[in-house]
């Protein structure tokens, strides 16, 4: 079976004021729908900056990155716009909802601008805010959410639709453990179904047991840990 | 709360310019109308040189007094009719009528007075610019069948005493007075009026020949104020050595109106730029408070063609409504101020040209909302979500 997303050969490097510094090299692994990966790492190793490549978000400065066998470094950014917003789903530590939008406007946000009617866009985000247990807070604004409430909207945002790789930044970072359980029932099954894939970027707050595999970023080099 | 005072700005904005432009618009209508009264007419003649042919003005018999005049003092030729054809197919020209200026020395106690030809086959350009039922302070106008009756200037009815059912002797003959006119300023006039044809027949009683298909003026109206002056020349032209003056002093009244004109013209720049920077300044900001908003619309898949759109759509909303409530102030506001300074706006301009006015302001300010979102709209397209996410 070909996986879900390769990564082969990865770089990242910025140049401030006439040096380069490394983030990482020749980062390579290769991740199965149905499998978690967990990348952990000392905080500003550069995990969020390897989430960022995976979605699309940022330019890599070398490697490849393949998606369901279609190397996608070289999409422009429309492309990997509409492969974001198509089959990745992104879940950030602090949320990144939108303040002035209602939750269910948060979620709806991410069927927008493709073609798909208004009410069908309400349809599916109050199902999934409904199924996360939001039933009562589709119209509330992110400032009158409880933190969880919060995570749970951006979750729901993250699975309205259907995505099929999951990337998650620190998705317990900000929240007390009781919280983080809930956030994991809610993603694993549909790793767990073999429905997605799912990486997860974490300094050490995420359960490793939860994971299929664990790698680890230090000194801009990817390695595979024993769990 | 940003996009409320980008609305409260075009409000505001559009609200002086509907108020500013209706007023303007008002005010122009206004001297369009004051100085077409008189303004858009003048007299067309030839003026005559004491050492031409004496034919030329009909041979007077008493030259030393009487004879075809203008206004003050100006002897003038006899003119072909003919000549009214060509005069009348000149575009600024609407319309143009011959008028017979001619001085009279009374022979009873010698006085001077002047006596104006009316002519019923032009009397739309002779009731303007001559004498209309309107100028009649008592009495009657001329009508249908009527003849050897006067009109009498009222100026020219005090010094004499004259009323209706008086008579004037002009020549040897006794003409009723069937009505008395007002005085005041008109293109032409003259102290008594009389039909062309009675006129005709007192004044070749004077002459040395009889008069032919002849006038010594003509009334001329151009088509409005700013036509007039090209109109002037054109006659002029016509009558070769001819000379056209109006009553009012035209090349400053034109002037006047061409102020007025760029004085409109100058609001409206000024204040249609100082809209578009401010909608532009305002754009601007709220793209840069939402940098966050932008970037996560770009994680969750957003094109940058739609978040340019988005901008667009956002700074045309608040177009949109600010100019529609500040329209709607504007026109308030002008209709308090024009009623509160007792201006008379009439039914057509309420209802088709101020509504036009305000139509064509709130398309300029849709097309101004477009413009001030083009900048805003691209940087935002162009927003990196990775570096905007990473400094959160």
């Amino acid at each position: 079976m070909e996986p879900l997303l390769r990564v082969e050969k990865l770089s990242k490097s910025y140049h401030t004021r006439g040096h380069e510094i490394k983030v990482f090299t020749d980062v390579s692994f290769a991740v199965n729908t149905g499998e978690l990966l967990l990348v952990t790492g000392r905080s500003g190793v550069g995990k969020s900056t390897l989430l960022g490549l995976l979605s699309g978000l940022d330019r890599a400065s070398g490697g490849s990155i393949f998606f369901q066998e279609k190397e996608v470094t070289g999409l422009s950014l429309a492309e990997l716009a509409e492969l974001r917003a198509s089959s990745i789903g992104m879940i950030f530590q602090n949320f990144n909802l939108i303040p002035g939008w209602t939750a269910r406007e948060n979620v709806e946000a991410v069927l927008m601008h493709r073609g798909i009617s208004a009410a069908e866009r309400q349809k599916r985000a109050v199902e999934i805010l409904r199924e996360l247990g939001l039933a009562d807070r589709l119209e509330n604004l992110p400032a009158e959410l409880s933190v969880g409430q919060q995570q749970r909207v951006a979750i729901a945002r993250t699975l309205v639709n259907d995505p099929v790789l999951i990337l998650a930044d620190e998705p317990t970072g900000d929240v007390d453990p009781e919280t983080a359980g809930e956030i994991i029932e809610l993603l694993l099954p549909r790793v767990k179904s073999g429905r997605a894939a799912m990486i997860v970027a974490s300094h050490g707050l995420f359960d490793v047991k939860l994971a299929t595999r664990v790698v680890c970023l230090k000194d801009g080099i990817l390695s595979e840990t024993a769990q | 709360m940003r996009s409320f005072g980008a609305v409260g700005g075009y409000l505001l904005a559009c609200a002086f310019i509907v108020a500013i432009v209706l007023m303007l618009q008002f005010d122009l209508q206004s001297k369009h109308a004051t100085v077409n009264l008189m303004g858009a007419r003048f007299l067309a003649y030839q003026p005559f040189v004491r050492t031409a042919d004496p034919d030329a003005v009909g041979r007077p018999l008493d030259p030393v007094n009487e004879g075809f005049f203008t206004e003050p003092t100006i002897a003038t030729r006899l003119l072909p009719k003919s000549l009214l054809e060509q005069i009348a197919a000149i575009p600024e020209v609407r319309a143009v009528a011959p008028f017979l200026l001619y001085r009279f020395k009374q022979g009873e106690n010698g006085h001077i007075f002047s006596v104006g030809a009316y002519d019923t086959k032009n009397q739309d350009a002779a009731r303007r610019a001559l004498v209309s039922p309107a100028d009649l302070i008592s009495g009657a106008f001329f009508r249908a069948g009527d003849s050897n009756v006067v009109l009498v200037d009222k100026s020219y009815a005090d010094l004499w005493d004259l009323k209706v059912g008086s008579v004037v002797v002009i020549g040897d003959m006794l003409y009723p007075v069937i009505g008395i006119t007002a005085s005041h300023a008109r293109t032409a006039r003259a102290d008594v009026y009389m039909l062309w044809p009675d006129a005709v027949t007192a004044i070749n009683k004077r002459l040395g020949r009889p008069l032919a298909d002849e006038a010594n003026i003509f009334l001329v109206e151009a088509n409005g104020i700013e036509a007039a002056p090209v109109a002037m020349k054109k006659v002029e032209a016509v009558l070769q050595q001819g000379h056209a003056n109006p009553v009012v002093c035209m090349p400053p009244v034109v002037k006047f109106m061409g102020l007025s004109h760029d004085t409109l013209r100058l609001v409206l720049a000024i204040v249609a730029v100082l809209t578009v920077l401010f909608a532009m300044n305002s754009q601007w900001s709220t793209v840069s408070e939402r940098r966050h908003e932008i970037a996560i619309l770009k994680a969750i898949g957003w094109k940058d063609a739609s978040i340019f759109l988005q901008i667009i759509a956002e700074s045309l909303l608040v177009a949109l409504l600010g100019s529609a409530l500040g329209a709607l102030a504007g026109y308030v506001g002008f209709l308090a101020i024009s009623t509160s300074m007792g201006a008379r706006v009439s039914l057509a301009y309420y209802v088709i040209r101020a509504p036009l006015t305000i139509l064509a302001i709130m398309l300029a300010a849709l097309l101004t909302g477009i413009l001030a979102g083009l900048l805003p709209a691209s940087r935002a397209a162009r927003t990196s979500p990775a570096e905007v996410l990473r400094t959160l």
